[in-house]
C-alpha cells in the first residue's frame, strides 16, 4: 500500500504487526516502546524524519487503550501522574538544554550513547537482581500471606522507605498507590530526574520512570505500569503535535500501526493480572538490554537504531 | 471448546475481531482518508496536526469500545483471572 504523505510503499500488515508487538510491551510494562519501534520502522522502510513523530502518534492512541484497561483494574494513580508531569516537563527542558551545551564539544553522539548504555545496563542489572530476590521471598511467604493474596514483594525497599520518611512540606497522600504520606518535593524531583534523562537521551523515558516509581517512590508495580501510561499519553500527545507541525508525522501510518497496537495493548494490560509484581519486573529487566544492544549497534555503525 | 481456558477463547476471539476490523479498515477507511489528509499535510500543517491527533485518539477509543462491546455481548469480558 502506498502512503501518500511519505510517498513510500509499505505492507500495512507489517506496520500493524510492529504496532502489535510494541502494543503488548506498552500494555504489559507501561513503556512507550519507542526504543524498539524506531529501529523496526526504519527497517520496514519508513523515512528517518518520519520515524519519531509517527511512532509518538501511534504511542498516544495505544497508551489510551492500555490506560483504559488499567483503569478498570484500578492500576492508575491519576494524582501521582499529574504531579509527575510537572517535574518531568521541567526535566525534559533541562535535558534539552544540556544537549545544546554538549553540541559545541563535537562528541555529543558518543557522550549520549555511552550514558544511555550505562543507564540501561544499570537498570537492567538492578531490576533483575531485585526481582529474583523478591520471587524467592514470595516462594517463602507464610500461609497467612497466601491467604490474603500477597503478590507484591520488594527485594529492595530501603530507598522507598527513606524517600517516604523525608518530611519536607507539603506532605501529600497517594491512596491509589497505598502511600499514606510523601513529600510533594520527592515526587517533583523524581519527575525531574526522569524528564532530565528522557530529554537528554531523546527517549520517552518509560523504562526510566517505571523503576523510579517502584524503587524510589514505593509505588506497587501494577500501579506504576498504569500511571506511567497516563504520563505517556501527555508526553507522546504533545510530541505528536509538535512533530506534526514540523511535517514529521504520517498520520495514516500511525493509524495503521495503532490497529495492531490497540490489540497488543489490550492483551498486554490484561496479562498483567496473571503475573505478580516481581515477575513483571524480572521480564521488564530484559527491555533495557534490548535498548542497550540497539544503541551499541548504532554506535558501531551496524544498525540505524536510536 | 469447553476444555479451552476462557482467557484463550477471549484472545482468539479478539484476534478474529481485530482481523476483520483490520481488513475492513484497510479497504475502506484508509482509501477514504488518504487524499484529504495528504492535501491537508501540504496546505495547513497546524490543522493537519490537530486532526491527526484527534483521529488517533478517536480511533483508539473506537477500537477499544467495539471489541469491549462485542466481548460483553458474548459474556466474555469478565475480568477475573480465569
Amino acid at each position: 500500500m502506498e502512503f501518500p504523505i511519505t510517498g513510500v510503499v509499505i505492507n500495512p500488515l507489517l506496520l500493524a504487526g510492529i504496532g502489535f508487538i510494541v502494543g503488548i510491551l506498552g500494555g504489559f510494562f507501561g513503556v512507550g516502546g519507542g526504543f524498539l519501534a524506531g529501529p523496526f520502522m526504519l527497517w520496514s522502510g519508513v523515512p528517518a524524519n518520519f520515524v519519531v513523530g509517527t511512532d509518538l502518534a501511534h504511542m498516544t492512541g495505544k497508551s489510551m487503550v492500555a490506560l483504559r484497561r488499567h483503569r478498570i483494574f484500578g492500576h492508575v494513580d491519576t494524582k501521582l501522574g499529574l504531579l509527575m508531569i510537572i517535574g518531568t516537563m521541567v526535566g525534559v527542558e533541562a535535558g534539552a538544554q544540556m544537549i545544546e551545551l554538549l553540541e559545541d564539544s563535537g562528541s555529543i553522539d558518543q557522550v549520549i550513547g555511552t550514558t544511555y548504555i550505562v543507564i540501561l545496563l544499570a537498570i537492567s542489572a538492578f531490576t533483575a537482581f531485585e526481582s529474583i530476590r523478591s520471587i524467592r521471598a514470595l516462594r517463602n511467604q507464610t500461609e497467612d500471606d497466601e491467604r490474603v493474596g500477597v503478590t507484591e514483594v520488594l527485594g529492595f525497599q530501603g530507598m522507598a522507605r527513606r524517600v517516604q520518611n523525608i518530611r519536607i512540606p507539603p506532605m501529600i497522600s497517594l491512596p491509589a498507590s497505598g502511600i499514606e504520606s510523601i513529600s510533594l518535593w520527592s515526587i517533583l524531583i523524581v519527575g525531574f530526574i526522569s524528564g532530565l534523562l528522557a530529554g537528554f537521551l531523546g527517549v520517552g523515558g518509560g523504562f526510566i520512570r517505571m523503576p523510579l516509581f517502584i524503587y524510589v517512590l514505593g509505588v506497587p508495580t501494577h500501579v506504576a505500569v498504569g500511571t506511567d501510561l497516563f504520563e505517556i499519553i501527555f508526553s507522546a500527545g504533545f510530541g505528536t503535535f509538535t512533530h506534526a507541525l514540523k511535517g514529521n508525522v504520517d498520520i495514516l501510518m500511525a493509524l495503521v500501526m495503532q490497529t495492531g497496537a490497540a490489540l497488543g495493548a489490550q492483551i498486554g494490560a490484561t496479562a498483567t493480572n496473571f503475573f505478580a509484581g516481581p515477575r513483571i519486573r524480572l521480564l521488564f529487566s530484559i527491555l533495557p538490554l534490548i535498548g542497550a544492544t540497539l544503541v551499541i549497534l548504532s554506535l558501531l555503525g551496524i544498525g540505524g537504531a536510536h | 471448546m469447553k476444555n479451552i481456558p476462557l482467557w484463550l477463547r477471549k484472545f482468539i476471539l479478539e484476534l478474529v475481531i481485530y482481523g476483520l476490523l483490520l481488513l475492513g479498515y484497510f479497504l475502506v477507511v484508509l482509501r477514504f482518508l488518504d487524499m484529504p489528509l495528504q492535501q491537508l499535510f501540504s496546505e495547513n500543517l497546524t490543522l493537519y496536526a490537530l486532526i491527526g491527533l484527534g483521529l488517533i485518539i478517536a480511533q483508539g477509543f473506537m477500537l477499544d469500545l467495539v471489541v469491549s462491546f462485542i466481548l460483553n455481548q458474548l459474556g466474555l469480558n469478565n475480568q477475573e483471572n480465569d
